[in-house]
């Protein structure tokens, strides 16, 4: 058999607390960008192990989160973008408790939950990205290689689309013109 | 703030705290109203999102990986044959073709690809079935050559008639389900710490060889000829003694 080299401990301690920390909200990032939860559960390991090897290029780990949502992001890319079977049942997917919900409020989410997934993915990652991922406006431009501005507008779309679920009052749709006029001191 | 730019922003980042954005939603009932409606809406959008969950084992398989890949990137020493000096001696063509598969050998070994995350999920796939499987062994009294054969071939596998192997207790033989990859062959022998594990699982599987990591196993998964050979054994077992007798003996029916 082989010889394995010793694993540093205090930088696999390191990565462990990482993983505690941070591996439900990859998940759920995973699972939202490709919509199946065995194939998020293969993401997330791919995602974690392209971090362990490149583990030592981590500097600061308040960066943890924005470097492994990059690397997901990148994965997703490479290995599933092109295979993304519509394997998603409602059913399936892991509920709180159902006694502490009313049948409209279930209805609700459920009608939710379809319009998450029918997003533009325009639309649906910045909207991922601010709420899962807490990121700000500025962080998700990073992310997404995109200008701030630009992602402002796709999270007012991202919501408006989905108010319909609700029926919450229309609002003005900004064309492109304004978003590079939409408070360009304070953007974010 | 105008209304286009408010509501932009209430859309946009509902949980903006900036005092411009504040002072902005106190400014009419109206604003209020909004705010409030699409907080709630992205109160809901929230608990959506986050309502799904990984499963409890994704944690420690994360965890796992380390060690893994630590394990898969070491470099293997070469498998001991057991022939003598003078054996290639009588056969220089041997010796030659021997030597040019241990360049290839060490080549494979010295320049390790790591394993991928759908090989490590078989890794601890095979390593929950040996533990599930463990109570059947040895509760027969004996299996014949017969069955090992039976079973091997509906799996496109022969295992040559090698003495050894036939001098060893065989305490286990089984069709069994592998999830992820179908079925394969599970044979178990009596090693010299106890039960060892021999799979073969024919198809497309590993990348290439790596190690299996478990706090009470160690072993080592291969692509051999037609699909993977596993071999799992009690740690301090020699595992690469019967990597080399079983691989040497093992045929593929295409």
């Amino acid at each position: 058999m082989s010889d394995s080299p010793v694993l540093n401990p205090s930088k696999k301690q390191r990565y462990e607390t990482l993983v505690d920390a941070l591996y439900q909200d990859v998940f759920r990032y995973a699972f939202w960008l490709c919509k199946n939860q065995a194939l998020a559960e293969d993401l997330v390991q791919e995602t974690f192990l392209r971090a362990w090897r490149s583990f030592d290029s981590l500097q600061n780990d308040k960066a943890a989160k924005a470097w492994l949502f990059t690397i997901l992001r990148r994965e997703n890319a490479r290995l599933y973008e092109r295979y993304r079977p519509d394997l998603v049942d409602i059913d399936d997917m892991p509920l709180h408790d159902e006694n502490e919900q009313s049948s409209e409020q279930e209805m609700d989410r459920g009608l939710l939950h379809q319009a998450i997934m029918e997003l533009e993915a325009d639309y649906r990652d910045p909207l991922l990205l601010q709420v899962i991922g807490g990121f700000s406006g500025k962080e998700i431009a990073r992310i997404l290689d995109l200008n701030s501005n630009t992602v402002m507008t796709r999270l007012f779309r991202a919501r408006s689309k989905l108010k319909d679920v609700f029926g919450v009052e229309d609002p003005a749709e900004p064309d492109d013109q304004e978003d590079e006029a939409l408070n360009p001191k304070e953007q974010l | 703030m105008n209304e286009l730019e408010f509501k932009t922003r209430a859309y946009s980042d509902p949980g903006d705290t900036r005092p411009d954005f504040l002072a902005a939603s106190q400014a009419s009932a109206e604003r209020v109203e909004l705010l409030n409606a699409v907080r709630q809406l992205d109160a809901q959008i929230r608990n959506t999102l986050t309502e799904v969950s990984a499963s409890e084992l994704l944690a420690a398989r994360l965890k796992r990986l380390p060690a893994i890949d630590n394990a898969s990137n070491a470099v293997t020493p070469p498998v001991e044959t057991g022939k003598s000096s003078a054996y290639w001696k009588t056969k220089p063509w041997l010796a030659l073709a021997a030597s040019l598969l241990f360049a290839v050998g060490l080549g494979s070994t010295l320049l390790p690809s790591s394993p991928s995350a759908a090989d490590m999920a078989f890794h601890d796939n095979l390593i929950a079935h040996v533990y599930d499987e463990e109570p059947q062994y040895g509760t027969r009294d004996s299996i014949s050559w017969e069955e090992i054969d039976q079973v091997l071939a509906d799996n496109g596998v022969k295992l040559l008639k090698d003495e050894r192997i036939l001098s060893m207790r065989i305490k286990f033989i089984n069709n069994c389900g592998l999830p992820g990859r179908g079925r394969g062959a599970h044979l178990v022998l009596e090693g010299s710490e106890g039960s060892f594990s021999v799979f073969f699982i024919k198809g497309p599987g590993v990348q290439s060889a790596f190690d299996i990591v478990d706090e009470r196993f160690s072993g080592r998964i291969t692509p051999l000829g037609e699909g993977d050979m596993a071999i799992v054994g009690e740690k301090g077992e020699d595992i690469g003694d019967y990597q080399s007798l079983i691989a040497n003996n093992v045929e593929w029916q295409i």
